[in-house]
């Protein structure tokens, strides 16, 4: 009788990508059998007024890019899905927040984290994307 | 004295009865000549019907007590035949004693350690409000440090237990310093409270030695399934040797020698700062020279600082000049 295979909770930490932004930057990435989570760091830039704000397009998703399949972005914690926006109050403040997607599989992959473009013109080129994120299973971390 | 020591003694005498295997499961009937001989008069239904009523009750109010009460035979009965509401016999010296510990640490807060020890020490105070209140003595008598709750305390129970179990830990950190976060593997030994702040001292893989960590920087540690790293050697310079938590860099534990005027002398001699401390001589109008054997640390330096012209550091030269500044 075929054994059935166990779903490992994996963590990429600081998972190595090829194109992207570096604030906020991926912090870690883990893959659990009901879904995935993605947790990023984000500090205010000096150049906005009080630091500026953050928020999350509702429609952004991650891609397997060997099948082209969207894992699409379920909730989010720490971050205001947009139009509602998460307003600093200074130019030092630093916000961690969590995004939560469906299920990535279990195998290795390459994935893209794509934050669809504006909601808004002034968005356009603001959005928070990462390409080409390696997540191989030997470079993961199991949870207990 | 003002406790109430009947409820007490009923709730353990239902307790020994239901417990009792030699004898056929309690009636109401039996229950309450159980307790008749505890407490020395016969209680009432309701008094016994209320009792099981809170014994059976969740904590804090209650003691999850699995009492079932049998329609077809009409007695009652424990349903896991494990549980008991008191397997510790106390006596009076014992219960003073725990009376007042209980009043420190309800003087303390319990919040301030833990979700899971502030729901454990609930059951305890309620149990303790319960028997041993005395309404003529709601004066507090103990006051402390009252701290509220602030970021990173969600995480102790996790840590605890990873301390605890060596299981090594996935933690994102936000460093006030250097205004960045960082994610890095500890493999945690001990938690230390300072000045009211809590940190976890465990090798970091990320910076492959032994650190230090705030708690209120970390965010959302996660559990690992991973060999668990000790660098036992590394650990008494974050939790022996030093005064406080951040050492300065490249210092190695040395002699710190002060000098302190007799007011400061007092405080120092009553409230010694490290085991390490060492009054070497007393001058004519009460002054002195100390010294301590530590690793030089920020905490230390603010708080030679803060005396002002009260201490004066005699060694290290560097620290002389850096609290001269």
């Amino acid at each position: 009788m075929a054994k059935k295979s166990v779903f490992k909770k994996l963590i990429w930490q600081k998972p190595a990508f090829q194109k992207g932004r570096k604030n906020p930057s991926i912090l870690r990435i883990t893959v659990r059998e009901n879904e995935t989570q993605v947790d990023l760091g984000y500090s205010s830039f000096t150049i906005y007024i009080n630091g500026g704000w953050i928020r999350i397009h509702p429609d952004t998703y991650l891609e397997d890019i060997e099948t082209g399949i969207h894992y699409k972005m379920t909730r989010a914690d720490g971050i205001p899905i947009a139009p509602t926006q998460l307003h600093f109050k200074t130019k030092t403040d630093w916000q961690y927040f969590s995004l939560f997607f469906e299920p990535l599989p279990n195998k290795d992959l390459i994935i893209n984290f794509i934050e669809p473009n504006i909601l808004v013109p002034s968005d356009n080129g603001k959005n928070f994307d990462f390409y080409r994120i390696k997540l191989n299973i030997e470079d993961a971390l199991e949870e207990y | 004295m003002g406790i109430n020591r009947n409820a007490y003694l009923r709730y353990k005498a239902i307790d020994m009865r239901l417990r009792n295997r030699y004898c056929s499961a309690p009636d109401m009937e039996d229950l309450i000549a159980a307790c008749g001989l505890a407490i020395d008069y016969r209680p009432s239904i309701e008094t016994i019907q209320k009792d099981i009523k809170l014994m059976r009750e969740q904590p804090p109010k209650g003691f999850a007590a699995p009492i079932k009460f049998c329609r077809r035979k009409l007695v009652y009965e424990y349903t896991d035949p494990s549980y008991s509401f008191d397997t510790i016999g106390l006596n009076n010296e014992d219960i003073e004693g725990i009376k007042k510990a209980l009043e420190v640490i309800n003087s303390i807060g319990t919040s301030r350690v833990s979700q899971q020890f502030s729901h454990s020490m609930g059951k305890v105070l309620s149990a303790y409000n319960e028997e041993f209140n005395d309404p003529s003595k709601n004066r507090k008598i103990i006051q402390t440090d009252q701290i509220p709750l602030y970021r990173g305390m969600d995480h102790f129970d996790l840590l605890f237990r990873a301390c605890s179990e060596e299981i090594p830990v996935s933690v994102i950190h936000y460093s006030y310093t250097k205004m960045r976060f960082n994610v890095t593997v500890i493999h945690p030994r001990t938690l230390k409270e300072f000045e009211n702040r809590w940190y976890i001292v465990g090798f970091s893989e990320d910076h492959e030695s032994t650190r230090i960590f705030g708690l209120d920087r970390l965010y959302d540690p996660v559990l690992l399934k991973k060999a668990f790293i000790k660098e036992l050697e590394n650990e008494d310079l974050f939790l022996k040797d030093v005064y406080g938590v951040y050492q300065c860099e490249n210092q190695k534990k040395q002699t710190i020698r002060i000098q302190a005027n007799s007011m400061v002398t007092n405080y120092l001699m009553a409230y010694p700062l490290h085991p390490s401390q060492e009054v070497l001589k007393r001058l004519e109008y009460g002054n002195s020279e100390i010294t301590y054997q530590l690793i030089p640390s920020y905490e230390l330096i603010r708080l030679f600082r803060s005396y002002g012209k009260d201490i004066r550091v005699i060694e290290p030269q560097w620290m002389q000049k850096e609290i001269n500044q």
